[in-house]
């Protein structure tokens, strides 16, 4: 693949890597850092890229695959962490207590998916891929990975709707 | 219009929607019931935007390490050039002193073959033409 080639394929694609990163690292610096460490060994991989039948795909894969190992290298940090983390959450959200409390739940209803239907759902509806991107990524095909999204949405509304009417009974029978 | 919103949030469920169409649906939450607000509402909450510079700062980071790559090549090859100018001038001068050398034996051995022929015309006086003829096969030898 050529630099002019390399500039206008696979350099941009940074700035949509980036989400990903950001929210498997949970860190603006770290994954920047990843994103740029991504780019470089894309650019050294130029050769091999420019032969690959997806080229985009490829980069993609290679993008996730990075910011997983970023992730299992991370792990015995954040257990470390945890407890900081939270404080500084509930700091953050004193003003937002009902949009923390959602993104709270979501995450919890997030937990008890399978693992192909959590993913799929994070890499659509949080970093926003195109379905034939999250199908290369997680080594699934196209109409796999739509199924995989319909389940997964219907579950969380599923779950949600379960928790908050919960939540409505509960306010109602206090008042 | 609820309906098409209606129609549009059956499509999310069914996972057939564009990424344009779930933008859509993300900027109008007023239109949708409390539960798929609060589910599009936290997914805007998660989406990162990239910092505006980073495709700059990536693309530097690149020439940078181009740079140093030509840098160390350059560096690299002139070493090899080096080494390979010693070596060569090592066995130009190991030649050179073996030829030396050679030469050296062979006065030696011509200093030596006069000397004996000097020493054998003073004591036994034997004819000139033959240590002559020794002289120029020993010298044609060596």
């Amino acid at each position: 693949m050529r630099t002019a080639q390399f500039k206008i394929l696979i350099l941009p694609l940074s700035e949509r890597i980036y989400p990903m990163a950001k929210r498997l690292l949970n860190s603006d610096s770290e994954a920047e850092d990843a994103v740029q460490e991504i780019m470089l060994r894309l650019w050294n991989k130029r050769k091999e890229l420019g032969k690959h039948n997806n080229p985009v795909g490829y980069a993609l894969l290679t993008a996730r695959n990075f910011c997983l190992d970023m992730l299992k290298k991370k792990k015995p940090e954040l257990t470390i962490d945890k407890h900081q983390l939270q404080v500084a959450n509930h700091r953050a959200v004193e003003g937002d207590y009902e949009s923390r409390e959602a993104v709270l739940i979501v995450q919890e209803i997030l937990n008890t998916l399978p693992t192909q239907q959590k993913s799929v759902i994070q890499l659509r509806d949080f970093d926003g891929f195109e379905m034939e991107e999250i199908a290369v990524m997680l080594q699934i095909e196209v109409p796999h990975a739509r199924v995989l999204l319909s389940r997964a949405r219907k579950k969380v509304r599923q779950q949600m709707t379960k928790i908050y009417s919960y939540e409505n009974q509960l306010s109602r029978a206090a008042e | 219009m609820k309906t098409n919103y209606q129609e549009l949030l059956n499509k999310y469920y069914n996972a057939s929607t564009s990424l344009e169409e779930e933008q859509l649906l993300m900027d109008d939450t007023d239109q949708l019931d409390a539960i798929d607000q609060q589910w599009l509402n936290v997914c805007q909450q998660h989406q990162n935007v990239a910092p505006k510079k980073l495709q700059e700062d990536i693309w530097d980071k690149i020439e940078q390490q181009e740079n140093t790559k030509r840098k160390f090549t350059i560096k690299h090859w002139m070493s090899v050039a080096a080494a390979v100018l010693i070596v060569v001038s090592v066995a130009i001068m190991h030649i050179a002193k073996q030829r030396q050398l050679d030469r050296i034996q062979k006065m030696a051995l011509l200093e030596e073959a006069l000397f004996t022929l000097s020493s054998d015309m003073q004591t036994r006086k034997a004819p000139v033409v033959l240590y002559e003829d020794e002289l120029i096969t020993c010298y044609d030898k060596k």
